[in-house]
């Protein structure tokens, strides 16, 4: 392992770099603007700003959302899809979901499919379920579509055939006359991106990957090319909660598709793990959107399938739910009278009415202005000022409008609005997968998470808030301390009773021999690997698997059933004894351990707390103006600092507001630490 | 608003009551043991208010709730004062406001401070019910008791004990009793969940407030939209269609609404529908209301709460023993078919006086399809059941989209994934494809259906299917031509035989090794005159294989040639089609002229040498504002030529007076009289 690590996180208007000194055993933080036409320009502009020598020999990991863009704005390959007969239309057919909101919308448009109909080819072959061969793959009807996929000029070719999870011989069969035919055109099988069952989410996961791949792997070229080689090595953050080589990245970019959010959570984790916290759900609230995610018992949740651009993506990530309510989100009068937030933003540009950059409409952030909950100009430390009477005006005019005499208590309810569908969030990933939330702490993170983390844990009855250090570079921070991680994946589909329990054992053996040989080409010991086996399971007929860990050492079956069985009661409440169970899929999951920044203790605080206040002034909390409260610089707190609320701390991305009914003390590792008395 | 209702804290309870329902949701999905529920998603949660109002529901299918709030308040009657915490009360009886049988509500009432507060239903269909088809549901069912177990509103928890017994009556009356035992528990864990929500709502707020909040939130409801329909025209608006009928009818019955707009107020009459059928294709009061609804919020205010202060300003009624407020016995299992053809004449009705939603008609009929066999790998028997979704409607701004969930219905999978299918039953699924030529052409056209293929790999097995719309076609607007409708065969060694007398309707066909189901969804209608449409889109859709070039031709007059569109040739191919189409004059007649129910038009001998139309056949009246009308020609010596006979129903449909002139067009083969 290299000396230093360097994390670097791209956002939609900042790029966060975030730097470990391990002599120092401290973490720095470099903001630099986001370059949207190549975000590699920012990147290493917070490279200089580091210095050469504080990046050479250094492990740069990098949380992009270069994959993320080129879907959402449909700017990737041009691709062509080879389908078993009969299925050319599977991508555009889909499992005839809207995949968005449109009940009573009779102008609902489904998006082009990302590959024409024109360039989806058929051969002539047929698998059964299972894989045994219901008609052999006619070679020539392969040779038969080159020339129409060839006039098609195509990037990339994705084949995808009926039941290759269980036989991949015909994709690769296809795979190898397309490579004869076509020479260099790139071929992406299915069964090796996916070999999961499912023809439609395999294709579109195949297809997201081939899309995306051409521009991310120049991304990520270029960048390995400018860092240079003598810097170290460059990774990629994985929507798993791994990184991933340069290189791997650029082979399957679709596992990078969460790498923003999911350097967030790690960074949660990163804190956590140093200051004994255990469960918690973070909250990374930004401009436009707020991401939430669950981790308990330091782990976090991973699901095996998700949404991106309406289209099934189906690997490995972490639950990471996302909502349309942030910082930027706008107030405004529904027909009704009612009052609604968001889900339209202000973004960065123009932004709330307080930048004075053309924004009208109240957002989330001009409430908070206009409570006294943010200062005119704290922001990124005076880099953005703000207008409090330009709040001030917006939202007199929103109460005008809704006929509501209070503005004070208006802006309160926006922020309360905002709160609400943050709320809804953390319950769909935690009450609705079995969780009580009361019993986590909440860790926010992202410029706007502090601000609203009190009022959000009000609203979901949590006690406990765990504010880290660097809340605005967090994502950044992150990226440090992320592990290697590798998924393999096989879909076994038979009763567990059935099963012998060798076959588990063989099959986890081999899955495990692929993972150790994985790690060991990224030069991973097996002191430094941890094999983690799993077995997606289900009653028979359910559709829903939930995710069984056993070792393969074990006389595997009988404790798969059991354990499935208590899994599935703590989850809903109910078992079904006698009812057939059956494993999907096994898995494997194979982390390569990095070392852990060792943080060091921040110091601690001798003076009296007055010394850290830069100002007092009144805000509102809970339905009142309280006068005279204090407005602390977090990096003049030492450990040991104690107040209650109301209060504010602010430091450089981020501010964190302590309501009457909340306590706050910093621990020795500089977390804020907050309890409702 | 009441002085003590904070609008802020009317927003924060709704989201709570949004996230219960949700959660709902997510507990039955997660814990129900049929795919219909947890991959269908054919489920729906509700939330009403203490007497049966409904309050909050879950995205689901409009189908389940709309109707949900008029059986609530039918039980609350039933048990009168007789409903105590921890009773759990299940119905599935269609006469008191149900939808069909499969659909099975469960209802508990939410207690607090020693009152009723509010009543949490889920109602999921279930794969099976009994009757005399797997599955239950089937186009051969002439009476409700083929159609499965009869549920009154009956408690199977009194006091938070089970009854003894009831629930075990009930599985000894149904398929696959252990699925339906388990999607039974989950429903149970569903209403626990909303209780559990709903008691910390009431702990943290008060019950006072949470009431008079239900109150506001439906009252809010109520005066928006009140406001959407002050915003047409007042008058009455009145629209006709047809279901494909049964073996009395020999042919299509009709369907006929006539809406009357009074200021904030909306009624629905649908007095001179034919009346109930011996077919499935019938439906409850409250059914057709729900379709009245559905075609109303998305032509009036698509984006407002859905609650029953929404409701209150529209009105609904129909004459008892029609197919649209059916008595017993009469089927229903197809009630869905009966309340998509309501949406129709409802956006038919309203096309000119709403235009701004306006779309083409889409595929009209939920497509029950099922298929029974024994799996020859471990003997049991498995039942494939699917609802394929077709092409949806073109609209003023774009066309409409190829076989996806529609406005009317909730965002669920309509058909398996292949290799699922292929892993459950013995069967193979040869092709899933789109329906190529099944838009609806036009200026916008609309969206393709879907054609499927199904294979049977055991020795025999029976194929069911209740389908509508397989017969008069789903319209086009403003000009926009019909779209293919639902079809559905069997292919036997390559000839395709038709599985029963009324199309659409089978029950039970017997399958042999080898035999495939052909399923064939609608497309949608399409919007404006597709000689209007750009000839680069035309050809878009060419290289595409959307359409043919024959149809490129034929009813674009777009020429194509060597991947390109030949502008000259396109220009006069228009011209030609243009001075083709068929035009008649209206002769006024003093009332709507009908044979069998359905609406006749006279033409003279003349004009149908001419146009080739013969006596019988139906035609299209083009509407170039709104939607047509269908009607049966009738050749008789006394219509004068170059006219048309039609009544006053007839010409407000077309918005047409005497003496206007009509595109007429042929529609379909022959058809009975």
């Amino acid at each position: 392992m290299t000396a230093s690590s360097i994390g670097i996180d791209t956002g939609g208007t900042f790029t966060d770099l975030a730097v470990y000194d391990a002599g120092a055993g401290d973490i720095r933080t470099i903001k630099v603007p986001s370059t949207v036409a190549d975000p590699s320009e920012a990147v290493m502009r917070s490279l200089d700003r580091l210095g050469k020598e504080g990046w050479a020999n250094s492990r740069i990991v990098h949380g992009t959302t270069v994959a993320t863009n080129i879907l959402l704005e449909r700017k990737g390959a041009r691709l062509a899809i080879v389908a078993t007969e009969g299925f050319r239309d599977l991508l555009e057919i889909g499992r005839t979901r809207r995949a968005s909101p449109g009940l009573f919308n009779t102008k609902f448009i489904k998006a082009p499919p990302l590959v024409p109909r024109v360039s989806r080819f058929e051969v002539r072959e047929r698998l059964r379920a299972g894989g045994r061969v219901h008609r052999a793959l006619d070679p020539r009807s392969v040779e038969e579509i080159c020339d129409q996929l060839k006039a098609s000029r195509p990037e990339a070719a994705v084949v995808c055939l009926l039941h290759s999870y269980a036989n991949a011989e015909h994709e690769r069969e296809v795979g190898r006359i397309l490579g004869e035919k076509l020479p260099g055109l790139p071929v992406i099988l299915s069964s090796d991106v996916v070999p999961e069952y499912r023809e439609y989410e395999r294709l579109t996961t195949s297809v997201i990957n081939a899309y995306v791949l051409p521009r991310v792997k120049t991304y990520v070229g270029r960048l390995s090319q400018r860092i240079g080689s003598s810097a170290g090595r460059l990774y990629v953050m994985g929507s798993n909660g791994g990184i991933l080589t340069a290189q791997a990245a650029g082979q399957t970019p679709a596992r990078t598709i969460l790498s923003g959010p999911a350097g967030g959570v790690n960074g949660a984790m990163l804190a956590c793990a140093a200051a004994g916290v255990e469960d918690f759900i973070t909250c990374d609230m930004g401009g436009t959107s707020t991401d939430v995610a669950l981790v308990a018992g330091s782990k976090p949740t991973v699901v095996q399938e998700s949404m991106i651009a309406g289209l099934p993506l189906k690997l490995p990530q972490l639950d990471i739910n996302t909502v349309g309510a942030g910082g930027g989100s706008i107030a405004w009068r529904d027909v009704d009278g009612s009052l609604r937030v968001g889900p339209q933003s202000a973004g960065a540009d123009p932004g709330p009415v307080a930048y004075l950059q053309g924004g009208q409409d109240v957002t989330v952030t001009d409430a908070n202005l206009f409570l006294g909950r943010i200062s005119s100009g704290t922001l990124l430390s005076g880099e953005l000022s703000l207008d409090r009477e330009a709040s001030a005006k917006a939202i007199g005019r929103l109460a005008g409008e809704l006929g509501y005499p209070n503005l004070e208590r208006l802006a309160e309810g926006v922020i309360k609005l905002a709160v609400a569908r943050m709320a809804s969030a953390i319950r769909e990933i935690s009450i609705e997968r079995g969780h009580d939330p009361r019993r986590f702490a909440l860790v926010p993170l992202g410029g706007a998470g502090p601000m609203h983390a009190a009022e959000l844990a009000d609203e979901l009855g949590i006690r406990r808030i765990v504010v880290p250090r660097f809340p605005g570079n967090l994502s950044a921070v992150g990226l440090i301390g992320s592990d290697i991680r590798h998924d393999f994946a096989r879909t076994v589909l038979a009763d567990v009773r059935g099963v012998a329990p060798g076959f588990i054992r063989e099959a986890g053996a081999d899955l495990v021999a692929a993972s150790r040989a994985a790690l060991g080409r990224e030069g991973f010991p097996d002191s430094d690997s941890r094999i983690e086996c799993s077995a997606d399971m289900r009653y028979r007929g359910q559709a829903f698997d939930l995710n069984i860990p056993f070792d393969p050492e074990d006389g595997v079956a009988p404790r798969l059933s059991a354990d499935f069985e208590e899994r599935y009661q703590q989850r809903y409440g109910h078992r079904r004894p006698g009812k057939p169970i059956d494993i999907v899929t096994l898995r494997v999951v194979a982390t390569g351990v990095v070392a852990r920044p060792k943080l060091a203790d921040i110091p601690r605080q001798v003076d009296a707390i007055s010394e850290a206040e830069k100002a007092r002034r009144t805000v509102y909390f809970d339905g009142a103006w309280h006068r005279d409260c204090p407005v602390y610089e977090r990096s003049r707190l030492g450990a040991g600092a104690e107040f209650a609320g109301p209060a504010v701390v602010e430091e450089y991305g981020s501010t964190t507001a302590i309501p009457p009914a909340w306590h706050a003390a910093f621990d020795p590792l500089g977390n804020i630490r907050m309890d409702r008395r | 608003m009441k002085p003590s209702i904070d609008l802020i804290t009317l927003e924060v309870v709704l989201e709570y009551f949004v996230s219960t329902v949700r959660e709902m949701g997510k507990t039955i999905m997660r814990t129900a043991h049929s795919s219909i529920i947890f991959e269908g998603q054919d489920f729906s949660c509700a939330i009403l208010d203490k007497e049966g109002a409904l309050v909050a529901q879950s995205e689901g299918s409009p189908a389940h709730i709309i109707p949900l709030p008029a059986q609530v308040r039918e039980a609350l009657l039933y048990f009168g004062g007789d409903l105590s915490e921890g009773d759990v009360v299940i119905v599935n009886d269609t006469y008191s406001s149900g939808t069909h049988m499969n659909d099975v509500a469960m209802m508990v009432p939410f207690f607090a401070d020693a009152r009723r507060i509010a009543i949490a239903v889920v109602r999921a269909h279930w794969g099976d019910i009994g009757g005399m088809t797997p599955g239950s549901i089937s186009g051969g069912a002439t009476e409700i008791y083929q159609e499965g177990l009869r549920i009154p509103f009956v408690k199977i928890y009194r006091g938070g004990k089970r009854v003894e017994g009831l629930l075990e009556l009930i599985l000894a009356n149904v398929r696959v009793p252990d699925e339906r035992e388990g999607d039974f528990y989950a429903m149970l864990a569903c209403c626990h969940t909303a209780l559990d929500r709903m008691r910390s709502l009431a702990e943290r707020f008060g019950t006072t407030l949470i009431e008079d909040l239900m109150v506001e939130h439906l009252n809010r409801s109520e005066r928006r939209m009140r406001d959407a329909i002050a915003r047409v025209r007042p008058g009455t608006y009145a629209y006709e269609d047809y279901f494909d009928g049964d073996a009395a009818s020999g042919g299509p019955i009709p369907l006929r609404v006539s809406i009357t707009v009074d200021g904030g107020t909306l009624k629905a009459d649908f007095a001179g529908s034919a009346l109930q059928t011996g077919t499935p294709v019938n439906c409850s009061l409250a059914v057709t209301a729900m379709g009245t609804f559905v075609a109303l919020k998305a032509l009036l205010d698509p984006r407002g709460h859905i609650n029953q202060g929404a409701f209150r300003p529209v009105t609904v009624v129909a004459p008892e023993g029609t197919i649209v407020n059916a008595a017993h016995p009469a089927a229903m299992g197809g009630f869905s078919e009966v309340r998509r053809r309501v949406e129709s004449v409802v956006m038919g009705a309203l096309a000119m006086a709403a235009p701004d939603y306006v779309a083409g008609d889409i595929k009209g009929a939920t497509n029950h399809t099922y298929i029974a066999s024994v799996h020859p790998a471990h003997g049991r028997p498995t039942i494939f059941y699917e609802y394929p979704s077709g092409g949806t409607g073109g609209f003023r701004e774009h066309d409409g989209s190829h076989t996806i969930r529609a406005y009317d219905e909730g965002d669920f999978t309509s058909i398996q994934p292949a290799e699922a299918v292929e892993l459950e039953h013995a069967l193979l699924v040869e092709r899933c494809e789109l329906r190529v030529d099944s838009c609806g052409d036009g200026l916008h056209r609309g969206g393709l259906g879907l054609h499927r293929e199904i294979r049977l790999l055991a020795k025999e097995g029976n194929f069911s299917e209740l389908s509508d719309r397989n017969i008069l076609p789903p319209f086009g607007v403003c000009g926009g031509y019909a779209s293919a409708p639902n079809a559905f065969a069997v292919l036997r060694d390559g000839e395709a035989i038709e599985p029963s007398a009324i199309p659409g309707k089978v029950s039970k066909f017997p399958l042999v090794e080898g035999d495939i189901v052909v399923m064939e969804t609608a497309g949608g209608g399409g919007y404006g005159s597709p000689l209007a449409r750009d000839p680069e889109l035309v050809l878009e859709d060419v290289r595409q294989g959307y359409i043919t070039v024959e149809r490129a031709r034929d009813r674009y007059g777009v020429a194509i040639s060597s991947d390109r569109v030949d502008e000259a040739g396109t220009q006069v191919r228009r011209a030609a089609l243009k001075a083709g189409i068929a035009r008649l004059r209206i002769l006024e007649v003093p009332t709507d002229e009908y044979a069998g129910g359905r609406r006749t038009c006279g033409i003279s001998d003349l004009d149908a040498g001419k146009l080739e139309i013969a006596d019988g056949s139906l035609v299209e009246l083009v509407n170039e504002d709104g939607a047509p009308l269908r009607a049966w020609a009738v050749v008789d010596a006394a219509t004068p030529p170059g006219s048309l006979r039609l009544g006053p129903i007839g010409r407000s449909v077309l918005g047409a007076k005497e003496g206007a002139s009509l595109e007429v067009r042929i529609l379909g083969g022959a058809l009975p009289r």
